[in-house]
């Protein structure tokens, strides 16, 4: 057992952070991927899984833009309009673009 | 000496997992094994009871609910403490976990300091410390 300021345990924080920055990308690609096919109730569940892991590992703009996300998305789940769709597109654009500076961020 | 506890961590995202695992483990200085599915946590605890089983609520298949369930239909398992994890922090759901025999709810996102405080705190609260 450690102190929560113990060198090695914040050197192993930071590296689990810089992985999970450096996976975000492949997750919002998984979200896309699911919206765009239309599976709007699996891409509501990996934004619900993104929003909640994002702000455990330190990404709160992220985390909040996938908790946006995921309320888009449940409203989405019967037939989403041309609206609703333009304002998915807006949310992952802004998650993606926040998961793409997320690297840097931790690093 | 204070025996050391193992927990069982269960959750689909594998950087949940981690994370939860190095707090438990680094601050906490649990034992701790982990489990992807609830398919999979009901097969370690079945074989390896732990002295706590963190449960994530909402996973694919087998959901946390679910895997309580079978978790108290057998016998190994029938009395092993589970606390929830989850995202859903209304306290109706709260209360509908409590009420399905869930030790505790810890609430995502978690802090990696203070998670295995209150880990702690809930083994303590059911005479586990």
């Amino acid at each position: 057992m450690v102190e929560a300021s113990d060198p090695a345990f914040d050197a192993l924080l930071r590296a689990a952070r810089v992985d999970f920055a450096n996976g975000l990308s492949v997750r919002v690609d998984e979200i896309e991927q699911s919206a765009a096919r239309g599976a709007w109730v699996e891409a509501r569940r990996a934004a619900h899984k993104l929003r909640g892991a994002a702000a455990v590992y330190g990404f709160g703009a992220l985390g909040a833009a996938s908790g946006e996300l995921e309320d888009l998305l449940a409203s989405c789940e019967c037939e989403p309009d041309a609206h609703a769709r333009e304002l998915v597109d807006q949310a992952l654009h802004r998650l993606r673009t926040l998961a793409e500076a997320a690297p840097a961020e931790a690093r | 000496m204070v025996p050391v506890r193992t927990l069982l961590v269960v959750d689909d995202d594998p950087d949940i997992r981690r994370i939860a695992a190095l707090s438990l483990e680094r601050i906490g200085g649990f034992r701790v094994t982990l489990a992807a599915s609830g398919e999979e946590a009901i097969d370690h605890a079945t074989r390896d009871p732990p002295d706590l089983v963190l449960l994530d609520v909402s996973m694919p298949g087998t959901d946390g609910t679910a895997t309580l369930a079978a978790l108290r239909a057998h016998a190994p398992t029938a009395g092993v403490p589970v606390v929830f994890f989850t995202a859903l922090v209304s306290e109706d759901e709260i209360a509908r976990l409590r009420s399905l025999g869930a030790l505790g709810v810890v609430h995502k996102p978690f802090d990696v300091v203070t998670l295995p405080v209150r880990i702690r705190d809930m083994l303590s609260a059911a005479g586990l410390d």
